[in-house]
């Protein structure tokens, strides 16, 4: 089943025309990957679907929904989450009440505590750290906090953007097998955008290269990752 | 040392008002990065709303604070619609001309409306004081300042415990994440200047029993609750609370030792004295630059 269905989308920043006729699309449950280099349109992209920047042209539907005419503090009524670049946590606020503010378009409370159980349960290091700010985790931790925030809304959908940016490579590694097992577990769709492109494609059901603000190759995780275009320009290899 | 306890006393009192004016202008700059200079011209407003509904329905003072409650939380969300709402997010140039330009459109309309000369709201406990062993307290004043650390108590527990205090908190710090989250910054923009307005229209409200009506009063209250404001650490209500009491203190030492026109004097030399200093304010964090 179709879940976020990006179609022709066109965007600038001032006069600048950043994304070209950009088409993609998300399956309930399936993670997908968008890599591609610096400056290529992909933080842009998620921007727009976080309604942050219009679009010059172009549709975006969720579950069949006109998410453009979704106002943005609405989107996550409809079932996206977003972790943002850098994270998003919010550093002064404590772990617990990042937590709760996650459940935040949630009506009822019992469902917030629920939630928060599950997240804990899930992340037992920050239950031991529930009430420390969250500008006092360490950068792998703040990475676990700002997923499971975004789970705290029962999203269908998480776009993620750069989940790895500023952590160590290992650390990198273990936060990517959780966002496997939250997306497998919980029948989570996935958007994720990386420069990191082994990692980010080796846990995807598929992938889409953007280059210059234009979709260039797109296919199966596995097959992007053995094409030799792509090892020799990304990997140098 | 009579004197010294006395004026200390009187400027803890006193202070209760720079406080609760201070904590309210630290609400809406915390929230939305906005210097409200129109705080002293709501302070004005709030006597003469006061004054209005006095002279239909002859309430004291302190009868009086719901019905001014409820008309400058009225005229706060008049005014953040058509002046505040549309230069938020704009240039700080535009958000300072516009608080200003609000603090002269406000004096004037009082006078419009009620006229050039000092009013003045009868109280019966004008003149009322408290005595304890060798010290006096004057009664309006003690009034004022327990309901100002009440409504400071309160709305700290509001911004620190609540549900929309952590979505102000949270659009304080990051208003696009909060935006993702599912909150709604434009009412909580609306919510946090309400707040800050209606706080600093019952300090106003409270010293009607002390203060006549005209449309200057609030200026003073307005300066000094800044200087508050920015000792206080800019944003931070427990340290502009403390700065409140502080400057109260300090200009009633000055007017109990020299004279009573010295006082704010006394505030501006201190001040500038501390910033020498500390030019972070007394409560401010040093923040690394780059």
């Amino acid at each position: 089943m179709r879940l976020l269905e990006i179609s022709g989308v066109s965007a600038a920043y001032g006069d600048l025309k950043v994304l070209h006729d950009v088409s993609l699309h998300v399956d309930e449950g399936e993670i997908v990957s968008l890599v591609g280099s610096n400056g290529a349109g992909k933080t842009m992209l998620l921007r727009i679907i976080s309604g942050l920047v219009p679009v010059t042209e172009g549709q975006i539907t969720l579950g069949g929904k006109n998410l453009l005419k979704v106002r943005p503090y609405e989107r996550v009524s409809v079932g996206l989450s977003h972790i943002p670049q850098g994270r998003g946590t919010l550093a002064k606020l404590t772990v617990k009440e990042n937590l709760i503010l996650g459940a935040y378009s949630l009506k009822s409370s019992q469902q917030r505590e629920e939630n928060i159980e599950r997240a804990y349960g899930m992340f037992p290091k920050l239950r031991e750290r529930k009430n420390q700010i969250a500008g006092s985790l360490s950068g792998g931790e703040q990475q676990m906090l700002a997923i499971a925030r975004a789970l705290m809304c029962d999203p269908k959908i998480i776009a993620m953007d750069e989940p790895s940016l500023g952590l160590a490579p290992i650390v990198v590694e273990n936060v990517f097998e959780i966002i496997q097992r939250v997306s497998s577990e919980r029948k989570i769709a996935i958007l994720i955008v990386e420069q990191n492109l082994v990692q980010s494609l080796s846990i995807a059901h598929r992938g889409y290269v953007l280059e210059n603000g234009r979709i260039v190759r797109e296919g199966e995780a596995k097959a992007l990752l053995e094409d030799k275009d792509i090892r020799s320009a990304y990997l140098g290899i | 040392m009579w004197i010294f306890t006395q004026s200390i006393i009187n400027g803890i009192l006193a202070g209760g008002v720079y406080a609760l004016i201070a904590v309210g202008i630290t609400v809406i700059f915390g929230v939305m990065r906005l210097v409200n200079f129109a705080s002293g011209a709501f302070f004005t407003l709030s006597m003469y709303l006061g004054y209005f509904v006095y002279s239909f329905t002859g309430w004291n003072c302190y009868q009086l604070i719901p019905a001014v409650a409820i008309l400058s939380a009225a005229v706060a969300y008049v005014t953040f619609k058509f002046t505040i709402s549309p230069v938020l997010g704009k240039s700080s140039d535009a958000t300072i001309l516009v608080t200003v330009g609000l603090s002269f459109f406000l004096q004037n309309l009082v006078i419009v409306l009620f006229g050039g000369t000092a009013l003045t709201l009868p109280s019966e406990i004008s003149n009322v004081s408290i005595r304890i062993g060798e010290y006096t307290l004057g009664l309006p004043r003690t009034i004022a300042f327990m309901v100002a650390i009440v409504l400071v108590l309160g709305v700290s527990l509001l911004v620190n415990k609540s549900n929309f205090g952590r979505s102000m908190r949270a659009t304080a710090e990051n208003p696009e994440v909060a935006e993702m989250l599912g909150i709604k910054s434009r009412r909580v923009y609306t919510l946090a200047w309400i707040i800050g307005i209606v706080m600093t229209s019952i300090g106003g409200l409270l010293l009607t029993p002390i203060y006549y009506v005209n449309n200057t009063v609030g200026a003073p209250f307005r300066t000094v609750s800044l200087m508050a404001v920015v000792l206080g650490g800019l944003g931070d209500i427990r340290g502009a609370f403390i700065c409140g009491l502080l400057l109260g203190i300090i200009e009633s030492v000055f007017s109990a030792y020299f004279s009573a026109y010295i006082g704010l004097l006394g505030i501006f030399i201190v001040y500038l004295i501390i910033f020498l200093f500390k030019p972070q304010g007394i409560f401010g964090r040093k923040e690394r630059v780059g």
